[in-house]
C-alpha cells in the first residue's frame, strides 16, 4: 500500500497534529476533539463529527459561523461516547448544544449515549439526524452524506443570529425535509487501516449510490458519459422533489480533480436547465469526501431566503466556499 | 469461572482478534466498510492493556468501558454497554447458571440499544441464541456458535450498514455475528475450564 501515512495506528493523531499547525484558530482536546480556540461566549454551540476520512468534514468546519466542535473517530468509524461528551462539555456556554449527526447506526448510538450522559450532568442538548441519501429507499435508514455540510452552515448561521436551541432544531428539520443527495464512484478508496480498497471495480464499471465510508454502492453499472451519469443521478433525486428553484451542491469524493468536478458541474447545470430548474445557489468542491475515492455526489434542496442568506454568510472556515 | 480466570479470558481475546483481524475485515468488506477486524482488534488490545485485576464485576465493567471508549462504530457501544450491564449480574464465581443469566442480559442490551431483532443479519443472531444453546447442550462449543454465525449467511440484512445492500447482502456471514462467536466462546470456555 502506497500512502502518505507514517503508521496506520497513528493516522488520526498525526492528521490532527498537522491540522493544528495549519489552522491557528483551533485546538485539540481529549486527543481527538477539535474545538475553536476562542470559545463562543454566548449562543447555541454546534457539535458534529463522525469517522475520519471525510475531510474537510468535520474538523475543517470548526470555525466562526459553523461548528464549535468536531469529534473525530478513527477512519470511517464513529467516535466514542466519552469523546462526544467531552466535546459537549467543552463548547457549552449555557445556551445549549446542538448535535448534528449523520444517520449511520454507530454515529447515532454513540452521539445519543453522549447526549444522555451530558443531560444527566445538566447540559441542555438537542440533536438532529441528517438522512439525505436517496440511494436508500427506506427513509428511516437513509444515510447522512454531503447534505450534512449544508446543515452545519445553516445551523451555524442561525446560532450566530442568536436563535434558541429549539428554534434552530425546528428550522433545520424543516430545511432537511427538502434535502436530498446521491453519489457515484468510478474508483474505490484505499482504506489506510486495512490497506485494501473498499470494493473492487472493473475498468468499465461504476458504482451508483455509494456511501461515504468506502462501501459499495447500491447498483453496479457500466460506466457512461458524464451527461448520462448526471441525468441518472438527477432522475433519482427528482423522484423526491417537484420544486423548480433549487440550491445545488456538486461534491467531490476526495480524488476527483477540480477539472472533472467542473465538467460534472457543466452537465449538471445543462441538465437542470433542460428540466426547467432555476439554480439559486451553486456550491462546488470537496465538502464531504471518502478518502481518495474518485466520484462525486449531487445534493439538492429547496430555495429558501434564509438558507440562501446562511450559505452566503461569512465563515472562518476556508473549506466552505 | 473466578475473577482470575475471567481476566485471563478477556486478555486472551486480544490474541484471538489479532489472529482474526483479516477474516473479520474480509467479511465486513463484502457487506460493510471493511474495518470490523481493525476495530475489534483495537478494542481488545485496549482491554489487554487497561483492564486489571478486581472482582468479576470490576473486570466486566472495566472491559465494557474500555470497549466503549476504544472501538467506536456500532460495535463499540453495543459490546461495551453489554459488558457493563453483564457486570451488574455477574457472581463472584460465574457458573453455568450465572453465565446463562449474563447471556440473557447481553441479549436484552443489544436488542434495546441496537433496536434489533432476530433474523436481521447482525451480531444479535448469535447473541440471542447463545443462551438457548447453553441450555440445550450445557456448553458453548466453537462449532455450535460458529453454526449460529453460518446461519446469518443466507439472511438479508435489514439493520446496520449491510442493510443498504438488501438482496446483495446474502452469501456472507455477518461480521458482527462472527465476532460475537469469539466473545461468547471465551466466556463459555472460562466457565467450562473450571
Amino acid at each position: 500500500m502506497k500512502k502518505l501515512i507514517n503508521d496506520k495506528e497513528r493516522f488520526l493523531s498525526d492528521m490532527l497534529d498537522g491540522l493544528k499547525q495549519r489552522d491557528p484558530h483551533i485546538e485539540i482536546i481529549e486527543d481527538t476533539v477539535v474545538v475553536r480556540k476562542e470559545k463562543k461566549s454566548s449562543g447555541v454551540a454546534l457539535v458534529s463529527g463522525g469517522g475520519s476520512g471525510h475531510e474537510p468534514a468535520h474538523a475543517g468546519y470548526v470555525s466562526q459561523g459553523m461548528l464549535d466542535g468536531a469529534v473525530c473517530g478513527e477512519v470511517f468509524t464513529s467516535p466514542t461516547p466519552d469523546k462526544v461528551l467531552a466535546a459537549i462539555k467543552a463548547v457549552d456556554n449555557g445556551d445549549g448544544v446542538l448535535l448534528i449527526i449523520k444517520n449511520y447506526s454507530g454515529d447515532v448510538m454513540n452521539f445519543e449515549m453522549a447526549q444522555e450522559m451530558a443531560e444527566a450532568e445538566g447540559h441542555h442538548v438537542a440533536s438532529v439526524v441528517v438522512r439525505d441519501d436517496v440511494a436508500i429507499d427506506n427513509e428511516e435508514q437513509r444515510r447522512g452524506v454531503a447534505g450534512t455540510v449544508v446543515v452545519h452552515k445553516y445551523a451555524g448561521y442561525l446560532a450566530e443570529q442568536g436563535a434558541s436551541l429549539d428554534d434552530i432544531v425546528k428550522k433545520v428539520k424543516e430545511m432537511m425535509s427538502t434535502l436530498y443527495s446521491i453519489g457515484m464512484a468510478i474508483h474505490p478508496c484505499l482504506v489506510p487501516t486495512t490497506g485494501e480498497y473498499g470494493f473492487d471495480l472493473a475498468e468499465d464499471e461504476m458504482e451508483i449510490g455509494i456511501g461515504i465510508h468506502g462501501e459499495k454502492g447500491i447498483s453496479r453499472e457500466k460506466s457512461a458519459s458524464v451527461d448520462k451519469i448526471v441525468n441518472r443521478l438527477l432522475d433519482e433525486l427528482f423522484k423526491h422533489t417537484d420544486s423548480s428553484r433549487l440550491i445545488v451542491m456538486v461534491n467531490g469524493m476526495g480524488a476527483t480533480p477540480e477539472s472533472e468536478l467542473s465538467i460534472v458541474t457543466k452537465y449538471v447545470m445543462e441538465a437542470l436547465d433542460d428540466r426547467g430548474i432555476t439554480v439559486s445557489k451553486l456550491l462546488v468542491g470537496d465538502y464531504m469526501t471518502a478518502l481518495d475515492m474518485q466520484g462525486f455526489s449531487l445534493t439538492i434542496l429547496d430555495e429558501d431566503d434564509e438558507v440562501l442568506e446562511a450559505l452566503d454568510a461569512d465563515t472562518g472556515s476556508k473549506y466552505f466556499k | 469461572m473466578n475473577a482470575e480466570k475471567l481476566l485471563e479470558k478477556m486478555h486472551g481475546l486480544k490474541s484471538i482478534f489479532d489472529e482474526k483481524e483479516s477474516e473479520l475485515t474480509g467479511l465486513d468488506r463484502e457487506i460493510g466498510d471493511g474495518d470490523h477486524g481493525v476495530n475489534m482488534k483495537r478494542g481488545f488490545s485496549a482491554v489487554n492493556d487497561k483492564v486489571s485485576a478486581g472482582s468479576t464485576q470490576d473486570i466486566l465493567k472495566q472491559t465494557g468501558m474500555t470497549l466503549m471508549s476504544s472501538i467506536g462504530g456500532a460495535s463499540g457501544p453495543l459490546y461495551g454497554f453489554s459488558f457493563v450491564k453483564m457486570s451488574e449480574v455477574a457472581k463472584e464465581e460465574i457458573d453455568g447458571e450465572n453465565l446463562l443469566e449474563m447471556l440473557e442480559v447481553f441479549d436484552r442490551t443489544v436488542a434495546e440499544k441496537g433496536k434489533v431483532e432476530g433474523g436481521e443479519k447482525t451480531m444479535y443472531d448469535v447473541i440471542s441464541k447463545s443462551a438457548d444453546l447453553l441450555r440445550d447442550k450445557g456448553s458453548l462449543s466453537l462449532e455450535d456458535l460458529q453454526q449460529l454465525a453460518e446461519e446469518t449467511k443466507d439472511m438479508i440484512a435489514t439493520k446496520g450498514r449491510a442493510a443498504y445492500f438488501k438482496e446483495q447482502s446474502k452469501g456472507t456471514i455477518d461480521p458482527g455475528a462472527q465476532s460475537a462467536v469469539y466473545i461468547i466462546h471465551a466466556l463459555g470456555e472460562g466457565v467450562e475450564n473450571d
